[in-house]
């Protein structure tokens, strides 16, 4: 009888108990909307000789469907050496966006808290020389723009890292710091005259 | 308090074999029974509570020679003796007195000295040790107990672990209700507040058979304060200072009954500064936390008890600022600087990046005693974790920072209902049968900016039975469960939301042989257990951003087993209590996040790969503890756990395997001097050995290290009501060191010296 009496307390309690939380759970099934996501897909690298602005060729750092999946796509960088001073622009898009999203002016903008550096590999250290020529508003490099200049006529090898810092929770400085938003490594080719 | 001796009733001559059994009838003067009062047989640190008849049983005792200490609130604290030969009866008579302190904490009514389902007798950590101890999180007060350590990710973030495991491997339950929450994260702790904790216990070795696959390396229980049911009111104010990240926390308990209703509140909040290391301050480690709960109960005749709580949790948890990082190179230059990159003043201030965790339970409890010695309990329980991770990063794009800047990147909200009836009557020839079904239903919604963990929803029913026996000193234990699994996952995929299904079953089985002696006893047991694989081990699909590394999950993952073998020996004498376990665990798939000798590339730069895969692995250590009494004021406990992991097909070290540990702690507790009571000091050494590198770690293991801390106090009465004070010096020397658990280890060294001042008061 005792535990017919607690069977009779407990079942309408479970069922108002139950009916009421059922209201506070979201449905794990209901498809959700897509978040955009701003990824940067792609590394352009603009170079053009000084003396002779009419020609631009354009390499890419590609990786359109993000981290993972399909390794990226990455040019070589071919300078000629018959000019020995070359200009460098770079652009930082998301190509997976429809249509492409540059966030090179939002990075421009915000150039007191970003930051490019150019690293050569041994073997062209003694024969190729970046210069970054755009600075912030402290004086600070910003580093999307830049000069290239060879040094001898000979066909070289080697590789060029190009990354892009942001300084969020640390001042900027001339050093690499904060957290890297780009780091990509092209194959470079200087061919000779 | 006086030692007396007692004239003993005897009552009835045991089996001509079977170890005799103390029975504790209690009373005040004019006969009438007391119930609730909490008795502490020592040398065995056993406890039981006495029932509504004021009868309380002890079993299965060795011959010889007891101290019983009997506390009941209202009554003065009794100490008695007991000379113990055959089964006897004890009448004892408590006289009226100032308010005692409570040294055992046992849930609800059940009488200690029970078996439980695991083959080493479970860790317990006594409310007194809870009170001196009591550190910032759970995970820190765990480590008082042999095997336990922690993973931690700053101090306000600390997952525990067992024998090197956690996680989905690992139980944290809240008196009987498991505690459901983000557990498949290295950054995720369980949702409780340590003020709100009144003892510990822990089943150690596997937890499979009585709790399932979510208890596959064992289960934490936590015991909150037990609702007494003594009429009137009845309060304690816990405050603490901690000065090594400028915290102050405060807990309230009030409690109180009428006729056949009772009902306790326990609130907290705890709020701390970034944290200080030998090296300079941690940016960005500052955090606060909240919590309530509320319980009720109701004697709904003389053999039915009705409970219901209701909890709330509600934390900000600071994840150090130098820690989020881009990319491999970020994390070199930090390991080549030695110390942290980011530094600022201290501040209470808590930025991106940052957790916010909130929890919610709700909890009913049914529990009636039945005819022909036969019990039955169901617990019903709704949780809601809604945990939210907010990042540093910053959208480039100005629109895009107003819609989404202020979203969080990680946004999972965990439902979870679960239903557990366990019938518990006279087994088969003799002993206790217990009999469990359970069902839970457990639903995911990821919505942050980024979705790592897809949306899944999962129903779980299990069944299991244990029974154990008695034969003369013999006492066997076997349990066996089943357990199946259906899950539903729901992913966007290539702009299409696609569901995917599982059903996963598994049981798992226990069996243990215990033989006592009169100082000894010798235990020995085999288990196996399975977990199915978690959603983030099927789906993982990124960058892991404080690990550096890109993991890629297989949604073809089979289920994790698990086989165990324990050995275990304990020695009691009246001054000394020494046990020691060795165990063994073979999985012949053990589920993981290992290398994969590849790097992906990103435009972040190269990530070393990490796939889960299905791996066999071994695990074997050994764990031993004593206590004993050097001096008559003198106490002497030592501890030490040695630990070694591998995959079993090349050797590799398994990663985050505990390094081995010795401690040691001198106990000294004195007479009572003017107004103070129950003085002590304490002097604790703990001797980490160096970690085992795993081999695709980007550093070498941290060296071992050496720590030492105090403590001490005593206790103030102050009219009917009781102050405790506890000052305790952690770190003393100041060490810097770094711990192989800690996630923060490539990046800052552990918190430096700290002062805790605490300050219970109870009436």
């Amino acid at each position: 009888m005792r535990f017919q009496k607690l069977n009779a307390g407990l079942l309408p309690a479970m069922v108002v108990f139950w009916g009421v939380l059922a209201g506070c759970e979201k449905n794990p099934a209901e498809a959700q909307p897509e978040n955009p996501q701003e990824l940067i897909t792609t590394v352009l690298v603009r170079v053009w000789d000084e003396p002779d602005s009419m020609h631009t060729h354009t390499f890419a750092f590609r990786d359109l469907d993000g981290p993972g999946g399909q390794p990226p796509l990455v040019d070589t960088l071919h300078f000629h050496g018959h000019a020995q001073s070359w200009r460098l622009s770079l652009e930082f898009l998301n190509e997976a966006k429809e249509p492409t999203d540059t966030l090179t002016a939002e990075i421009r903008r915000e150039a007191e808290a970003h930051q490019v550096f150019y690293e050569l590999s041994p073997e062209l250290q003694s024969s190729v020389r970046i210069e970054r020529l755009d600075r912030d508003r402290n004086g600070l490099p910003l580093g999307l723009q830049a000069r290239v200049t060879l040094q001898g006529y000979e066909e070289q090898h080697g590789s060029l890292r190009i990354r892009l810092f942001h300084y969020d929770a640390e001042p900027k400085t001339e050093q690499p710091g904060g957290e890297t938003d780009v780091d990509v490594t092209f194959p470079v080719h200087i061919m000779p005259d | 308090m006086g030692m007396h001796v007692l004239v003993v009733l005897c009552a009835g001559l045991s089996a001509a074999m079977a170890l005799p059994r103390l029975e504790v009838r209690l009373s005040d003067s004019a006969g009438t029974p007391i119930p609730g009062a909490r008795l502490l047989l020592e040398p065995l640190h056993q406890g039981a509570i006495t029932n509504r008849d004021g009868h309380a049983l002890f079993r299965e005792l060795p011959v010889g020679e007891y101290r019983l200490t009997v506390r009941a609130l209202g009554y003065g604290p009794a100490e008695y003796v007991v000379h113990l030969r055959r089964d006897t009866v004890l009448q004892l008579v408590l006289a009226p007195g100032a308010v005692a302190l409570p040294e055992v904490a046992v849930e609800g009514n059940r009488i200690s000295g029970e078996p439980t389902l695991s083959i080493s007798p479970p860790l317990f950590l006594a409310p007194r040790e809870v009170d001196v101890h009591r550190g910032q999180t759970l995970g820190e007060l765990l480590r008082q107990l042999p095997g336990l350590s922690t993973l931690s990710t700053g101090p306000a973030i600390a997952k525990p672990v067992l024998r090197g495991m956690t996680g989905e491997r690992l139980l944290v339950l809240t008196d009987k209700l498991p505690l459901y929450g983000q557990v498949w994260g290295a950054e995720h702790a369980p949702e409780l507040d340590p003020l709100v904790v009144e003892a510990l216990q822990v089943l150690r070795g596997t937890a499979a058979v009585e709790y399932g696959s979510d208890a596959l390396a064992g289960a934490i229980r936590v015991i909150p304060k037990p609702l007494s049911m003594q009429p009137g009111l009845r309060g304690e104010l816990r405050a603490e200072g901690i000065s090594v990240n400028r915290q102050g926390a405060l807990g309230l308990w009030f409690e109180g009954a009428r006729g056949k209703w009772g009902w306790q509140m326990v609130l907290s909040a705890r709020k701390a500064a970034d944290v200080e290391t030998p090296q300079g301050l941690l940016a960005n480690t500052a955090f606060d936390q909240y919590s309530a709960a509320l319980r009720l109960q109701h004697q709904l005749g003389v053999h039915t008890l009705l409970r219901g709580r209701l909890q709330l949790y509600d934390a900000r948890l600071g994840i150090f600022a130098g820690m989020h990082l881009g990319n491999l190179s970020d994390l070199e230059r930090a390991l080549r600087a030695g110390r942290p990159l980011v530094q600022r003043p201290r501040s209470y201030a808590i930025e991106p990046p940052y957790q916010r965790v909130r929890h919610r339970l709700l909890e009913l409890t049914a529990e009636q005693e039945l005819p022909s010695e036969r019990r039955w309990e169901l617990v019903m329980g709704w949780q809601q974790s809604w945990r939210q991770e907010y990042d540093a990063h910053r959208f480039w794009n100005d629109s895009l920072q107003a819609l989404f800047g202020a979203r969080p990147a990680y946004d999972v909200t965990l439902t979870t209902w679960s239903l557990r009836s366990e019938l518990e009557q006279p087994g088969l020839f003799s002993g206790r049968l217990h009999a469990v079904v359970d069902l839970r239903r457990q639903g995911n919604v990821s919505e942050g900016v980024q979705r790592f963990v897809p949306n899944f929803l999962s129903y779980l029913l299990g069944g299991a039975l244990w029974q154990e026996w008695f034969w003369g000193r013999w006492r066997a234990v076997v349990g066996l469960r089943g357990d199946g699994i259906w899950l539903s996952v729901w992913r966007s995929v290539a702009q299409s939301w696609r569901k995917s299904s599982y059903r996963w079953s598994g049981g798992a089985a226990m069996v243990s042989l215990q033989r006592k002696w009169l100082r000894w006893d010798a235990r020995a047991g085999i288990a196996t257990g399975w977990r199915p694989p978690t959603v983030v081990e099927l789906y993982a699909n990124g960058v892991h951003h404080g690990a550096a590394i890109f993991e890629v999950g297989d949604s073809t993952l089979p289920p994790e087993r698990l086989w165990m073998a324990e050995l275990g020996l304990s020695a009691h004498s009246s001054r000394w209590h020494g046990d020691a376990a060795a165990f063994l665990y073979w999985f012949p798939r053990f589920l993981g996040s290992f290398p994969a000798g590849e790097l992906i590339l990103t435009v972040r730069g190269a990530f070393p790969l990490f796939r889960y895969r299905a791996v066999p692995a071994v695990l074997t250590g050994v764990e031993a503890s004593l206590q004993g009494e050097l001096l008559p004021w003198l106490r002497l406990e030592g501890q030490a756990t040695v630990l070694r992991g591998w995959e079993a097909e090349d050797g590799t070290s398994l990663y985050g395997i505990p390094p081995a540990q010795l401690r040691l702690r001198v106990h000294a507790h004195g007479p009572s001097v003017s107004l103070l009571h129950l003085p002590f000091a304490e002097l604790t050494m703990t001797a980490v050995a160096p970690a085992a590198t795993a081999p695709h770690d980007y550093a070498p293991a941290p060296p071992g290290y050496l720590l030492w801390d105090a403590a001490l106090g005593g206790t103030i009465p102050l009219g009917m009501t009781e102050l405790m004070l506890v000052l305790e010096a952690q770190n003393l020397f100041n060490r810097a060191y770094h711990s192989a658990m800690s996630r923060l280890r490539y990046f800052a060294a552990e918190p430096g010296r700290s002062i805790s001042v605490r300050l219970s008061w109870r009436w």
